[in-house]
C-alpha cells in the first residue's frame, strides 16, 4: 500500500525540493499530492475525506498567501480533518512565532530550511516508516 | 530632538554613536553573511565569495520580504535573469529551460531562506513576523528604493553576483538599537 503524502507549499521550486526527497527517502511506495496554500490543502483533505481517504504525512510551509500554515493546521484540527495523521512545519526561521504555536497547537515537528538533500531524506525517512 | 556631537538618532528613536552604528553594521553584516553562506552551502553546494560591487547588466530579478511587528523593515535579494536560471538549477539539481514563474519562485525561496536565516541570528523576539516573497523583474538602473539600503553585501558566483540588501526602519522595546536576545525553541527538529 503506497505511503501516502500532501505537500502544501506556495513555493513550486520547494514543492518539488520536497517531493525528490520524499521519492529518494521512500523509492516507488510514496504518492505525493501538492497544495499551493492551507485553503487548497483543507478542500483537498475533504476530498480524499469524501472518497474515504486519507495521507499518511503532511509537510506543510509557514509562510503562504490565501490561508498560512498555523491557520491551516488549526483548522485541520477544528475540523477534525485528519486525526492521527502526523503534520510537519517547514520553516526558514528559527524563532518563528508561528512554528512556536504550531508545536503548542500539536504539530509533529518541524523541518529548518536550508537544509541538505541528505538532511531532508533522512528526516522524512524516518517521519514515513513511522507513519507507514 | 537636538542631538549631542557625534550621535544620531536610531531607527527606534533611540540614540547611539558613530561606533555603536559601526559595531551594530559589522555585526548585521556577519549574520547575513553567516545566512548566505548556510543557504550556498546546503542547498545550492556553488562556491561563491564576498565580492565589491560588480555592476548589473541585462534583466533583474528581485526577492523582497518584510519583517513587521518587533522591527520594521526588509529584506531584498538581486540577481541577473541568467544567474537565477543557474540557481534554479542548482537548487532543483537539474539543467532545464525553467520558465519564469519557476526562476522567479527559485528566488524568492532564496530570499525567504537569507532573511529568515538572517532574523534567526538576530535573535529575534516572538513578535516579529515576515511576508512572503514578493517578486519583480526589471531593467537594469531601475532599483528601487536604493536610499533606504541599510547594508548592502555582494556575493560572486563565478561572473555572476547575487545581491542582498538589509533595511531597517523602526523597533518596538528595544531601546531604539534594533537588538533581542534568542527564544528559547523547542527541538522537535526533523530536519
Amino acid at each position: 500500500m503506497p505511503v501516502r503524502v500532501l505537500i502544501v507549499d506556495d513555493s513550486i521550486v520547494m514543492r518539488m525540493v520536497l517531493e525528490r526527497a520524499i521519492r529518494h527517502a521512500c523509492p516507488k511506495i510514496s504518492e505525493t499530492t501538492y497544495a499551493a496554500d492551507g485553503a487548497e490543502a483543507l478542500a483537498t483533505l475533504e476530498q480524499a475525506a469524501a472518497r474515504g481517504e486519507s495521507f499518511d504525512l503532511i509537510l506543510s510551509d509557514i509562510h503562504m498567501p490565501v490561508m498560512d500554515g498555523l491557520e491551516f493546521l488549526l483548522e485541520v484540527q477544528r475540523r477534525k480533518l485528519a486525526p492521527r495523521v502526523p503534520i510537519v512545519m517547514i520553516t526558514a526561521e528559527t524563532g518563528s512565532p508561528e512554528v512556536l504555536r504550531a508545536m503548542e497547537a500539536g504539530a509533529m515537528g518541524y523541518i529548518l530550511k536550508p537544509f541538505t538533500l541528505e538532511q531532508l531524506q533522512m528526516g522524512i525517512g524516518a517521519l514515513l516508516q513511522s507513519a507507514a | 530632538m537636538i542631538l549631542p556631537a557625534g550621535r544620531e538618532k536610531e531607527p527606534g528613536g533611540g540614540i547611539a554613536t558613530a561606533k555603536d552604528r559601526e559595531h551594530r553594521d559589522e555585526r548585521w553584516t556577519g549574520q547575513i553573511d553567516d545566512a548566505v553562506a548556510e543557504v550556498f552551502e546546503t542547498m545550492l553546494r556553488l562556491p561563491y565569495g564576498v565580492v565589491d560591487e560588480t555592476p548589473a547588466m541585462g534583466v533583474m530579478i528581485s526577492a523582497r520580504i518584510e519583517f513587521s511587528g518587533a522591527i520594521d523593515g526588509d529584506c531584498t535579494v538581486r540577481v541577473r535573469d541568467t544567474a537565477a536560471e543557474r540557481l534554479t538549477d542548482m537548487l532543483l539539481e537539474a539543467e532545464a529551460d525553467w520558465d519564469d514563474e519557476m526562476i522567479d519562485d527559485a528566488v524568492g525561496e532564496l530570499c525567504n531562506m537569507i532573511a529568515g536565516g538572517w532574523k534567526s541570528r538576530f535573535g529575534m523576539d516572538a513578535n516579529c513576523h515576515i511576508s512572503v516573497p514578493a517578486v519583480s523583474r526589471c531593467d537594469v538602473g531601475e532599483r528601487a528604493d536604493e536610499s533606504r539600503g541599510e547594508m548592502r553585501r555582494f556575493y560572486g558566483m563565478g561572473e555572476d553576483v547575487l545581491e542582498v540588501t538589509l533595511a531597517l526602519h523602526r523597533s518596538e522595546g528595544t531601546g531604539g538599537d534594533v537588538d533581542c536576545l534568542p527564544v528559547p525553541f523547542p527541538s522537535r527538529l526533523i530536519a
